[in-house]
């Protein structure tokens, strides 16, 4: 499924209830009240609607990619928070009983408390729900106790929506409109139970180890887990999976990580997993043996299915070698003979993720490792700064390099310098992935 | 310059795929508002 097929099915979401308001044929009001009502039926339709861009579902994150889903989960949560803010304010009409002639409630809002206080309760609970949800990088909350407030407090803000709907609205009333908002309450509430109860019982029958946790560089660690059960898990190079480490199979604990592993090398699966957030602080106490949970594979940051591209080019910045170091293992294990540069990018020496293994790849595989170090040693001989433009033309500018596929992972800046010096380079779109690591 | 959309990678699209749609939702917001009006 690809963007241009997205984009059109969450339109036909969002705009199903508006369209089908429209189509009832009642007498219009002034546009004031029509726009009220009409930001009331799409605010809660995009509402509805962000239970699927929940970064979890493979059939929608295959093309756009996790980070892009959940992008889109949260610039439109904002969109919609607005519609519902401006929804109650932009009635005119006045608030009382319609004379007994206006049967569809066209010269009055008969509001009553039964049907207002649901609609209060949303209105009040979604603007808390975003706003804790933007101010959450700040405000150091837990990351578990976050995402549970978050999906408790988005089913209450779903069905206070739709019971307010169905109580006040002038075109909810409508049989065939009230069905539609109970349907897609179903349906998103049942993308929420997947999620959280039915996709844990599916790996539940698929337990895993923790067989090593080995330091792979400064806080940096590298995890290796065995799985306790008959049978290989499906992944590309590349991709990330769910990890939950000594949880019960229906916790919240559970964080994104790349595997750092090659497909093409066994049954255990591998991540470098960097000291940076609540989880990953304790990450080099955890005694072999632990229980763990996987769900995945996620992501579409591989470079399976590219095998057209005459070279190529991996760009990491921190621990974003860990989906790459992926690839480099898997090319190197099946021998693939098409030419690879790293251009890899640290802080420090210290913070280079297995030096020994990376050096030992461009001797076995011929991968040419460039490490690009922002703060070098007294002696460093290697490249020092940001990966920038200059570095990128010296590396990729000639004309050969453009038909390469460009693989990035890495924080976000850097991702979006990178990806800018790479299309002044004439580097197609199409030929360029990333993903950034923090994801949320 | 504005680079055109299909030059833009994955991540740098998404804002105008937003974009995009709050445009089509506005437009399908005022026709649905004006369409008593006049």
């Amino acid at each position: 499924m690809t963007v241009a097929i997205l984009i059109p099915l969450y339109l036909i979401l969002a705009l199903l209830p508006l369209a089908l308001a429209w189509a009832q044929g009642l007498a219009p009001r002034s546009f004031a009240d029509e726009l009220a009502s009409g930001a009331g039926l799409v605010a809660l339709a995009m509402i509805l609607a962000e239970f699927f861009l929940l970064g979890r579902f493979r059939s929608i994150t295959r093309r756009a990619g996790s980070d892009v889903i959940m992008r889109a989960h949260q610039l439109l949560a904002r969109a919609a928070l607005l519609l519902a803010v401006l929804h109650p304010f932009l009635y005119v009409s006045p608030m009382t009983p319609p004379p007994v002639w206006d049967v569809t409630a066209r010269t009055a809002l008969n509001y009553g408390w039964t049907q207002l206080w649901p609609g209060i309760a949303a209105w009040l609970l979604l603007g808390g729900l975003v706003a804790m949800a933007i101010a959450r990088d700040v405000s150091g909350a837990r990351y578990e106790v976050w995402r549970l407030l978050h999906g408790l407090g988005a089913v209450l803000i779903a069905g206070f929506g739709v019971l307010h709907a169905m109580r006040a609205g002038r075109y909810s009333a409508d049989p065939v409109l009230g069905w539609v908002w109970i349907a897609l309450l179903a349906l998103a509430v049942g993308a929420l139970l997947h999620v959280y109860l039915i996709a844990p019982l599916i790996r539940w029958r698929r337990p895993w180890r923790v067989a090593s946790v080995l330091p792979a560089a400064e806080r940096t660690w590298a995890v290796t887990l065995s799985p306790d059960f008959d049978g290989k898990t499906r992944y590309k190079a590349g991709q990330f999976a769910w990890l939950n480490i000594g949880r019960g199979v229906f916790s919240l604990d559970e964080n994104p990580f790349s595997i750092s592993s090659a497909p093409s090398a066994g049954r255990d699966v591998e991540f470098i997993i960097k000291e940076l957030g609540d989880f990953t602080r304790t990450i080099g106490r955890i005694p072999p043996g632990t229980r763990a949970w996987l769900e995945a594979p996620h992501g579409h940051l591989t470079h399976e299915g590219h095998e057209d591209a005459p070279g190529i080019a991996l760009i990491a910045g921190g621990v974003g070698i860990a989906p790459l170091l992926g690839i480099l293992r898997e090319l190197a294990a099946t021998g693939d003979p098409r030419p690879t540069v790293l251009l890899y990018g640290n802080r420090t020496e210290a913070q280079i993720v297995n030096a020994a293994e990376l050096q030992a790849l461009s001797r076995t595989h011929g991968t040419e490792v460039v490490h690009v170090l922002s703060e070098p040693p007294e002696g460093w001989t290697g490249a020092t700064g940001l990966i920038d433009a200059d570095l990128l033309r010296r590396h990729f500018g000639t004309q050969a390099r453009r038909e390469w596929l460009y693989i990035l992972c890495g924080p976000p800046a850097m991702l979006n310098a990178v990806e800018e010096a790479l299309i002044t380079l004439d580097i197609s779109s199409s030929q360029i992935l990333s993903e950034q690591f923090t994801y949320d | 310059m504005i680079e055109p959309l299909r030059r833009r990678p994955a991540r740098h699209r998404i804002r105008l795929g937003v974009i995009l749609i709050l445009a089509m939702l506005t437009l399908a917001l005022l026709g649905f508002s004006v369409r008593g009006e006049g």
